[in-house]
């Protein structure tokens, strides 16, 4: 692989990648239709784990959608100009990973086609209702935006001609105007629309935060910094995940993209370092007071028998391993390494999630109350089944397959940078 | 006993076949993954079938010295809800502790504490779980979700999510054709995707066998069964009030030998006691 | 899914039975609210048949109330009148069952999961291959009942015709349709009818017949101070559901619970002591404790001087039986003794009784004697808050007019051993069948809802006994381990599909009715009506000339129906029983239970003979252990007379029904026999060690139990009783499986010098550290889906062995070692 403008693999490594990523998504969606018509016995989580892999996966997705999002507010709301091309992903990323967390969470309720009662019978003291309600409208926010960001552009391709004009030309809802007023008008909305979007992706992502953090009977969850913690590494695997992305996707001349790289790259080390002390804080706290229903909880991340996913993915791959890349002096200029750092960063915060979602409920409500019911639904512990496998793999397929499919309908480079049409090609 | 061809019944509308029932499901589910308002289908929820009466809260004193560990408890709630593999809506939990030969059992039963201030129905998003005039604290099956954000919030862990699975598969088998009276005959018989399976459930202090007024006409069942009857049922509002089973007066029995709750430091305040050792 | 279509489903699945029960007036309201409404209302806890019953989940026959809609069973709760739920003394039962109502275990509450049980065997089934054996594939193919009946019939027909009726076998619970089964096979001419207790507690049966002539004296446990009990677990082996709530009513009152086991069993965890010890030396103990009761003259001397025999023999023999020297056999520490001694004879009442734990090792009568020495000690029998001897009147079993059969008994079991009991002697009849050492060849076999593959010691000796028969019948609800041996399996019924008189275990006379709540549910015969059926293909008669099995036992007029017939036999049971009345009377009752108003009788020794029984009676003088006693019979031994009274102190008197009419420290009844291995019995409840010891190779006891979540080896198919208890882990003490290697939860290997087991380790504190042990009644391979493979069974861990007194199975008696899987 050199290091070239596109970062992509070659032509017959590329279609084996789509084709996996086929493969995938056709289990999944097997999988998922199986779920669907036979309801979750199919799944491996318990009276005592209710929430696994989905969950965790639906946060993660979720994480990285609130995470993109608030980027995307320092180019719409704080004028960080530089960034401005990749301005469109960052909004795409938020609205796809929303989407992708969005049918995992559908998935795992008992009666989705009841999901509308979350609105319709809404409980005002639920953490997980208001959710619901943020989530709906950081959709509309994200969708404003997203139509905000591509309009000029869309307007230029859907007057360039092409197979692809009416297409465009759809997009641009019928509007037309591209006069400098317009564009400024556009940029107000953004910013308005930006500002209102800062408390409601962090109303959305803190609030599944605080789902988690107003349980007091997880003690492991029941902590006032867990919300923050949440944001924190949202906003870093936000960044992560934009990194890779803009090293693999983004099409601007190479010392801009390196630059827009390097900077979303150090963005998101220093957010890494942040997320890094509130962890180390609520562990010292948790640990030093050491009550026993408290410290089991994060015994279990740290000592337990998938304490690797906490050393090794998180904390080794997902965080250390990223701040030395990006720090290193020769890795910290490498395109190459800087999108491997963001990979990495996207791996580790799955770790991340599987910690904060899994050992919590691992930890008895009594000491003994594994053994006092038999049956594998009362079972202690949990591992994800490959039903959840299929689901959880085949939905991050599906995701990345809708972007390759998207990327090439959509002008997602920036307004700025007027590309030939879309020639297509390059991306992952 | 007659099939259901014999019956001078007209023929009932055909249960949903599975495929049209994946289709509305995934349809639906899409739907909702836009979140979109207008979502038919759902209908209104049912509204509950008794709400019980606000000048009782329906509790428990549960006598240690009494029980025996037989788990009595735990199969005659089988029976009388009918509940499924793997949903318990009462458990008995049981530690060793000490050392040889001086060695102790410590042992509950723990049925769901119905919570007067509940983490269950806080979290709820729906409302689906909500707290009776009486106290107790029941599960609209209608508007539940299956989220098992209850489940999550639970300190008791006093609840189970359905999974959908049956003791028995025969086709035909009597025992399947036994409706459960928890709720009513709207979730007496399970049957595939339909409520309530996808819902979490729960102990309802055997709430349908209360009469119109709110009282209990038959105690609740493990009530009823307890071999050492160490679990006293009654009326904790009422100061003079006595255990719908075997005539205890509930405030007295409280009074004289020390209690304590389960957890009281969570401040869920459950509306059921224990008596020690 | 809408409501309408789930209510659409309702209608269809819960209506179509019940429109056929005359709901038709719901046919102008075809809504489906009108549907849920009429579900709701049908299936309500008030609605319904509710069927007095029994249950019959163990051999406690706890009374139970039975809802039936539309024919199908929904729900099971206590019986308030009937007091084997409550209380076995009457006072309390008349006082409070009414406000504090009665109860039932787990297993009676499961009842409907093995009525509906998937597993059940459904109609009768023949073998194809010829092999038999364990893990042999038996082939099974239906068969019509007809073809059954007729099969087995020719096969009994064969053994009349060639005049050798007692080379038929016949096997049966002991609670369960016992009463026709022995008729049967008196009329077919087979001496050979045995039934379950020998597996249970004959042993505890002799000791106490041996001591107070009453084999099944009751613990009055909520009349009492100090109940002491060794080797009995009845809050875990719980059967009649009166037990949990007399003994912690007994605690609430003030009684002081000391249960001494190597096991810290579901009762010794509700003692306020628990007492652990060397497994089979509990008579040592009792030993000790009467020698620390007579040293220091704690005793009653009155009881002792009026109502004992024997006590100077016994006195002189416990002078040497120091609490040290009791140590050094059972582990407890002498101080303990000492102490516990010192405590059960002077808080009083006090009663110390003792059950299957010492009960099934070769040293069980005597040690289980040992202990009904001391309750004689204190005169605790017969008083309240004493070991109680009840009165057991209730069904009568009608007198048969037929000769007993001539042959012996296959195995001499009833001549070999000493104190033998009715049931038989299972392990020496399997013995001698795997042997083919019995009196003569046996043929045929008819084993009646018995599973002895799992629960006689031997399994592989219990095989070769099975498949040495040339026919084997089998009836069970399941295709069990031993139907696996069997020619043709016909199913059977469970206790809800059927009738049964019930004397309950109280301390008067209580007569409950079974009966059945549904109709059961193959449409295949209950099991008296098979063997009725099977009686009639025979034409049985009677000596009278009578075709036994088609006479009516009240009317004497032919009953075409098997049903009619089988209730006119019940009929007469209780007509001529304690209650005189007919079965529908006893069924239009409360509850169908029978309760004698005249209660509980205490002292029933003192009381004396009227003067007419006094007018009637046959007067005996005979030497029983060196004094001269007057017996006082109602007539004649060899026509059948039964002694009704003693004089003592020239008072003629109820006394005790031992040959001395009183109290026994030396065991008359053995004095001067042999035991069935030729050894001389001893007449003291000596103590001797058990014959078989752990040693260097084989190091550990190895004992088993019961929980109250399971029966025997039969309820582990329920699928609700699983949830509650899945498997039997080994228990094992810390310290052990420490010097063992052993982790909690590694898989073991069990290891006998007769067989081994795979087994999970549980290490634990709660038991004695000589000692490892399981609960019993798992490790099926065949029974039902769910039972398969689940837990261990330890019964290839013994040999087919009795006690050679009372010819007890020693379920117990085994040493093992044990080494990582």
């Amino acid at each position: 692989m050199s290091e070239s403008n596109t970062h992509a693999p070659a032509g017959g490594l590329r279609l084996l990648g789509y084709l996996v990523l086929a493969a995938l998504s056709l289990v999944g969606l097997k999988a998922i239709i199986g779920t669907l018509a036979d309801g979750h016995g199919a799944l491996a989580t318990t009276q005592h784990v209710p929430w696994g892999l989905w969950v965790a996966l639906y946060i993660f997705f979720l994480g990285l959608s609130a995470g993109s999002f608030l980027l995307s507010t320092l180019i719409y709301v704080f004028g960080m100009k530089s960034l401005k091309p990749v301005g469109p992903l960052a909004l795409l990323q938020a609205l796809g990973c929303l989407l992708l967390g969005g049918l995992l969470i559908i998935l795992d309720l008992g009666h989705p086609a009841r999901l509308a009662n979350v609105i319709l019978h809404m409980n005002p003291t639920s953490a997980m209702a208001w959710m619901g309600i943020f989530y709906n409208l950081y959709i509309l926010v994200v969708l404003v935006e997203l139509y905000l960001a591509m309009r000029p552009r869309l307007i230029e391709l859907a007057s360039a001609g092409g197979a692809m004009s009416r297409w465009y030309c759809l997009l641009t809802l019928g509007s037309s105007n591209t006069s400098a007023a317009a564009l400024a008008r556009d940029q107000g909305w953004l910013k308005a629309l930006g500002i209102l979007g800062i408390p409601v992706a962090i109303a959305v992502h803190g609030g599944v935060g605080a789902i988690f953090a107003v349980t007091k009977a997880r003690a492991l969850w029941y902590s006032g910094l867990f919300p923050i913690i949440f944001l924190i590494s949202a906003l870093a695997s936000g960044g992560a995940l934009l990194t890779f992305l803009s090293v693999v996707t983004l099409k601007v001349p190479e010392e801009q993209k390196r630059k827009i790289v390097r900077l979303l790259a150090r963005l998101t080390t220093g957010i890494l370092c942040f997320d890094l002390l509130l962890l180390a804080s609520e562990i010292l706290v948790v640990f030093y007071g050491g009550l026993p229903h408290h410290a089991d909880g994060w015994r279990q991340v740290l000592f337990g028998p998938y304490s690797w996913v906490f050393w090794g993915l998180q904390l080794a791959l997902g965080t250390l391993l990223p701040i030395l890349i990006v720090g290193g002096r020769r890795t910290g200029q490498s395109m190459k390494w800087l999108g491997f750092a963001g990979l990495l960063g996207v791996l580790g915060i799955i770790g991340a999630r599987l910690n904060i979602v899994i050992p919590a409920q691992i930890t008895p409500m009594f000491p003994t109350l594994p053994e006092a019911y038999h049956h594998m639904r009362y079972a202690y512990g949990y591992f994800p089944n490959s039903t959840e496998w299929q689901v959880g793999l085949g939905v991050c397929a599906l995701g990345w397959l809708a972007f390759v499919l998207v990327r090439k309908c959509l002008p997602l480079d920036g307004q700025e940078h007027s590309a030939t049409a879309s020639s297509g090609g390059g991306e992952a | 006993m007659a099939t259901p061809q014999d019956t001078p019944f007209p023929p009932s509308p055909p249960a949903e076949s599975r495929r049209e029932f994946l289709a509305g499901r995934a349809a639906t589910a899409v739907a909702g993954a836009l979140a979109v308002a207008s979502l038919g289908g759902c209908g209104p929820a049912s509204p509950p079938a008794q709400e019980g009466s606000a000048a009782r809260r329906w509790g428990m004193v549960i006598d240690l010295r009494r029980c025996v560990a037989c788990k009595a408890c735990v199969a005659s709630c089988k029976s009388e809800n009918k509940t499924p593999p793997g949903v318990a809506y009462n458990v008995f939990i049981e530690e060793e502790q000490g050392t040889f030969p001086y060695v102790r059992r410590v042992a509950f039963t723990r049925p769901c504490m119905q919570c007067a201030k509940s983490s269950c129905a806080q979290v709820c998003p729906t409302g689906a779980t909500y707290h009776r005039a009486d106290g107790i604290v029941a599960v609209d099956y209608e508007k539940c979700i299956g989220c098992r954000y209850c489940i999550a919030a639970c300190p008791y862990g006093a609840r189970s999510f359905d999974y959908g699975h049956d003791y028995i598969e025969k086709a035909g088998n009597p025992y399947n054709e036994i409706p459960s009276s928890e709720y009513g005959a709207s979730y007496g018989l399970r049957h595939k995707g339909g409520s309530p399976e996808g819902n979490v459930r729960k102990c309802t202090f055997c709430l349908h066998l209360q009469d119109e007024k709110g009282e209990y006409r038959e105690p609740p069942a493990c009530v009823r069964t307890c071999m050492g009857k160490a679990i006293h049922f009654g009326d904790l509002k009422d100061p003079e009030g006595v255990c719908v089973a075997h005539g205890e007066k509930m405030q007295a029995l409280l009074a004289h030998r020390g209690n304590y709750r389960l957890k009281e430091e969570l401040g869920n305040e459950p509306a059921v006691y224990y008596l020690p050792v | 899914m809408s409501a309408t279509t789930r209510r659409g489903f309702l209608a269809k699945s819960v209506l179509g039975g019940g429109a056929a029960f005359g709901l038709s007036s719901l046919l102008g309201a075809r809504s489906s609210e009108a549907f849920a409404a009429e579900v709701d209302r049908r299936y309500d806890i008030k609605s319904g048949d509710w069927i007095p019953s029994c249950c019959n989940m163990c051999g406690g026959q706890t009374g139970i109330l039975c809802q039936v809609v539309d024919g199908r069973l929904v729900r099971i709760k206590p019986n308030d009148a009937n007091p084997a739920g409550f209380s076995n003394i009457s006072d309390d039962f008349f006082a409070n069952c009414r406000t504090e109502g009665a109860s039932m275990c787990p297993k009676g509450n499961a009842g409907i999961m093995t009525l509906y049980d998937p597993d059940r065997l459904a109609r009768p089934v023949r073998r194809t291959n010829p092999k038999k054996g364990i893990g042999v594939d038996p082939g099974w193919t239906e068969i019509s009942w007809e073809e059954a009946y007729s099969e087995i019939a020719r096969r009994m027909k064969a053994l009349l015709d060639a005049g050798t009726p007692e080379a038929l076998l016949w096997w049966s619970e002991d609670h369960s349709f016992t009463h026709i089964q022995g008729d049967f096979c008196q009329l077919f001419g087979t001496p050979n009818y045995s039934n379950h207790s020998n597996l249970c507690d004959t042993a505890r049966k002799a000791s106490f017949k041996a001591v107070t002539g009453d084999e099944r004296p009751l613990m009055d446990a909520i009349q009492s101070r100090y109940i002491l009990l060794f080797g009995w677990n009845p809050l875990g082996a719980t059967k009649w559901s009166l037990l949990p709530r007399i003994l912690t009513r007994g605690q609430e009152r003030g009684a002081k619970l000391v249960v001494v086991d190597p096991y810290f069993s579901a009762t010794a965890r509700k003692a306020q002591e628990w007492i652990p010890i060397r497994p089979s030396t509990d008579g040592a103990m009792a030993l000790a404790m009467a020698h620390v009761i007579i040293r220091d003259g704690l005793y009653d001397k009155k009881f002792v001087e009026e109502w004992t025999h024997g006590f100077d023999r016994f006195s002189d023999y416990v002078k040497d039986k120091t609490p040290a020297w009791a140590e050094k056999i059972s582990t407890v520490p002498a101080g303990t003794i000492e102490r516990i001694a010192r405590e059960f004879a002077t808080t009083q009442p006090s009663l110390a009784d003792v059950w299957s734990g010492p009960g099934q090792h070769s040293n069980a009568v005597h040690g289980g004697a040992a202990i009904a020495c001391l309750n004689a000690l204190t005169g605790s029998y017969d008083r309240p808050g004493t070991l109680h001897l009840p009165n057991k009147k209730g069904n009568a079993h009608g007198h048969l007019h037929a000769d007993k059969p001539k042959a012996p008994r296959f195995a001499d079991d009833n001549k070999l051993y000493p104190m033998f009991h009715g049931s038989g002697v299972y392990c020496e009849i399997f013995k001698k069948l795997a042997e083919g050492t019995g009196n003569y060849p046996a043929k045929m076999g008819m084993i009646v809802f018995q599973n002895p593959m799992m629960s006689v010691p031997g399994t592989e000796t219990v095989a070769k006994a099975l498949s040495n028969l040339e026919f084997l019948v089998v009836n069970d609800i399941f295709l069990s381990e031993t139907a696996q041996f069997a020619d043709i399996v016909v199913p059977g019924t469970l206790f809800l599909e059927r009738y049964d008189w019930n004397t309950q275990w109280v301390t008067w006379p209580v007569l409950a009715l079974r009966q059945p709540v549904v109709k059961p549910i193959f449409g295949q015969p209950a099991e008296y009506e098979f063997i009725c059926e099977l009686g009639r293909r025979l034409g049985l008669r009677d000596q009278d000339g009578k075709e036994f099995f088609r006479i009516g036992a009240l009317s004497g007029r032919p009953v075409e129906s098997l049903s009619a017939w089988y209730e006119e036999y019940l009929s007469s049971e209780s007509k001529n029983g304690a209650p005189k009345m007919t079965l529908e009377e006893i069924k239009a009752l409360p509850g169908a239970t029978w309760v004698d108003k005249g209660g509980t009788k205490y002292e029933k020794y003192r009381k004396e003979m009227s003067t007419e029984d006094l007018a009637k009676a046959t007067c005996v003088k005979t030497q029983v252990g060196g004094i001269e006693v007057e017996q006082l019979w109602d007539k004649p031994k060899d026509q059948g007379g039964k002694k009704i009274g003693t004089r003592i102190g020239g008072k003629a008197v109820k006394g005790f029904a031992t040959p001395t009419g009183k109290v026994e420290f030396v065991l008359t009844c053995l004095t001067g026999k042999k035991d069935a291995e030729g050894k001389p019995c001893a007449d003291l409840p000596v103590y001797e060690p058990r014959d078989w010891q752990p040693d260097a190779q084989y190091p550990l006891y190895l004992i088993n139990w019961k929980e109250a979540t399971h029966t025997h080896s039969r309820t582990q198919n329920n699928r609700w009783l699983l949830e509650l208890q899945p498997g039997n882990p080994l228990q094992v003490n810390t310290k052990t499986g420490a010097r063992l290697g052993l982790r909690d939860g590694d898989q073991a290997w069990v290891e006998s010098k007769f067989g081994k087991m795979k087994v999970t380790v549980h290490l634990t504190e709660e038991i004695h550290p000589e000692v490892v042990g399981t609960q019993h009644g798992f490790g099926h391979w065949a029974l039902g889906e769910e039972a398969k493979g689940r837990g261990s069974s330890d019964s290839g861990l013994r040999p087919t062995r009795a006690d050679p007194i009372g010819g007890q199975a020693m379920h117990k008696q085994c040493c093992v070692r044990i080494y990582r899987a």
